[in-house]
């Protein structure tokens, strides 16, 4: 049984992303580019702390 | 301003408003309007969400705090990555397959019509009042400092944002972002370019940053577990986790920007766009205000950024104890320079034991001037009340960019600010003309209408809530700190929403009964902590949400089974 406002012409929900070809490795490289940011924080923190 | 600011500022506003409309022209349907027709693509999403989190005051405030506290503000948005990915996996998903145009639709499908009004009616109270900051907060700003009046300021920054965000609906809204954001990232690093250029010949990038970093500037992590500190690693990557997951999972202003994705793809890529791009965008902010910081170094900055307060205190019986500051902070800038300078010849020397007493005299050289700059607040704070609606730090950036860049840029990043403004305050009666209509009008008062009945009574909505904001942030000016008062508000009730969302879409056999004593729990709980304790405002959005889902866990029996 459909939801009430439920429109056949939409599309299905789980599409294959156009990069990567899986959803995991593209919230792999999200959480590796926060990652990465952390670690030349962390960097500049030491590097030029008082 | 200049007649070349003027044009700047005229020439990019009307062609981005006019934009907007005529990609807009024309009949639409309700998911036309309301939902931008499901046509956007995942880089107009992603602008969107950024422009609409974006406000003027990130603009004017982001760099001042900078300068003033350094760069760990940007903790702040470490959960946001991690808030995107959940949100991305579980709840976009939903709202699809739901085919919502609200989050506060899927209240009532999975608990009932009470958690629906109480979620929508959070929603209405935090976001009207809000709605009225957004241009109440630059507006101040500007009218002060551009002499400009304030209701009038207030009215044009109202009135140009009601008249696309009404005609266009949600399209409009997100088309217009796509450009705001274009203008608004290109203003800025013009100003940082700019800055660069105006350092002296002898400082490079690196000394800038050292000098930033020997006065504290470049904190940029601070792993400390002291919860009354705002920023620190663990309250961004936690507390920071929980507002992004509430705001952006639950807050219509933003849902509405990611439900308008021609897919779930669509939806989730311009969410993951923003997980990345978010935090190198504050860092960038953060950095053009530890360069301006640097700049005034080397050029005498005003003892007050607020110059109108400033001003206003000179033609009183203090001004003699203000020229005394002045002059002693005349003094003491003239050692900090020295000082600089000293410490930037002998980081090119190379020599470690030169480096460290230079750096030492530096620091204890702009102690004295910090210190003189202090006293001069805390007198104006004294003697002109008024002075204390908006903080110095606010005034930092703009008084940099009136005073130091040149003609044509000054219009540019004045457009920046106003686009800030215009682009979250669309977004906001945008949402809330969209949750008055579906969540209370369709659903309760009128529910078997025609779409262009439910399209009318929207653009009808919108400008009611255009004129709300109006007129709030008209009388904002009589209530003193309100703008704090308004953020707080919002961090208090975050933690609860989130906390009914996440029991709704992950505890699948509690019950609305459970979940709604949970939530008045969990307000009560947090009500308290905010009169009675010091922590952290980061804080509340756990503890809210924790105690909802704690006590929605403890009281699920008294639901029936058939209600769960």
């Amino acid at each position: 049984m459909h939801p009430p406002n439920h429109d056949p012409d939409r599309p299905e929900l789980d599409e294959t992303p156009p990069l990567l070809g899986t959803w995991n490795r593209i919230y792999l490289v999200v959480i590796a580019t926060l990652f990465a940011q952390i670690l030349l924080y962390a960097w500049i923190t030491w590097q030029f702390a008082p | 301003m200049t007649q070349l600011d003027w044009l700047v500022l005229l020439a990019t506003t009307a062609a981005i408003v006019l934009y907007g409309w005529w990609k807009t022209r024309g009949h639409q349907d309700m998911n036309a309007y309301l939902r931008g027709g499901n046509e956007l693509k995942w880089p107009t999403i992603g602008l969107s969400i950024m422009a609409t989190q974006a406000s003027a005051i990130t603009f004017l405030s982001t760099p001042g705090q900078a300068y003033e506290d350094g760069m760990r503000f940007v903790q702040f948005y470490f959960g946001l990555p991690f808030a995107m990915i959940v949100i991305s996996i579980f709840i976009v998903p939903i709202y699809y397959k739901l085919n919502v145009f609200t989050a506060y639709e899927y209240l009532e499908r999975r608990f009932d019509l009470k958690m629906r009004f109480l979620g929508a009616f959070l929603f209405l109270i935090q976001r009207g009042l809000a709605a009225g900051i957004t241009i109440y907060a630059p507006a101040i700003i500007l009218a002060s400092v551009m002499g400009w009046p304030l209701h009038i300021t207030n009215l044009v920054i109202g009135a140009i944002v009601i008249l696309y965000t009404v005609s266009g609906g949600t399209k409009a809204v997100s088309q217009t972002q796509k450009q705001q954001m274009v203008v608004i990232m290109v203003g800025m690093f013009v100003a940082a370019l700019i800055i660069v250029y105006r350092l002296p010949p002898n400082v490079s990038l690196g000394d800038a940053t050292a000098l930033a970093g020997a006065l504290g500037r470049m904190n940029v992590l601070d792993f400390g577990f002291d919860l009354n500190n705002r920023y620190t690693f663990w309250s961004g990557i936690t507390g920071g986790f929980f507002l992004a997951l509430s705001y952006f999972g639950t807050d219509q202003s933003q849902v509405q920007r990611y439900l308008s994705g021609r897919s779930v793809t669509e939806s989730r890529l311009g969410l993951l766009f923003n997980g990345i791009l978010k935090i190198p965008m504050q860092f960038a902010i953060l950095y053009i205000g530890v360069l301006v910081f640097v700049f005034y170094l080397f050029v005498k900055p005003p003892i007050f950024f607020n110059s109108p307060a400033l001003r206003s205190l000179q033609n009183t019986p203090h001004a003699a104890q203000l020229n005394d500051l002045q002059r002693r902070y005349d003094l003491a800038f003239a050692k900090q320079k020295a000082a600089a300078n000293a410490f930037v010849k002998a980081r090119q020397s190379g020599n470690t034991a030169h480096i460290q007493a230079t750096k030492r005299a530096f620091q204890q050289s702009a102690q004295h001037t910090n210190a003189l700059r202090k006293s001069t607040r805390l007198l104006i704070y004294d003697k002109h009340p008024q002075a204390k609606k908006s903080k110095e730090a606010d005034y930092i950036f703009i008084y940099f960019v009136i005073h130091m860049l040149p003609a044509g840029i000054v219009g540019l990043l004045i457009a920046v600010i106003l686009f800030a403004a215009m682009s979250s305050t669309a977004s906001e009666l945008n949402a809330l003309g969209t949750t008055t209509v579906i969540d209370f009008y369709r659903r309760s008062i009128r529910p078997n209408e025609s779409d262009r009945h439910y399209v009318f009574v929207s653009k009808a909505f919108t400008v009611f809530w255009g004129l709300v904001a109006l007129s709030f942030a008209s009388f904002a000016s009589l209530l003193d700190n309100l703008i704090e008062a308004v953020n707080i508000l919002g961090s208090i009730f975050y933690g609860t929403i989130l906390g009914i969302f996440l029991v709704a879409f992950f505890l699948k056999r509690i019950g609305s009964n459970a979940t709604f004593i949970a939530a008045l729990i969990a307000q009560a709980t947090v009500l308290f902590l905010y009169f009675t304790s010091s922590l952290g405002f980061l804080w509340y959005n756990v503890v809210g949400c924790a105690i909802v889902v704690f006590f929605a866990l403890l009281l699920k029996p008294i639901d029936k089974p058939s209600n769960a």
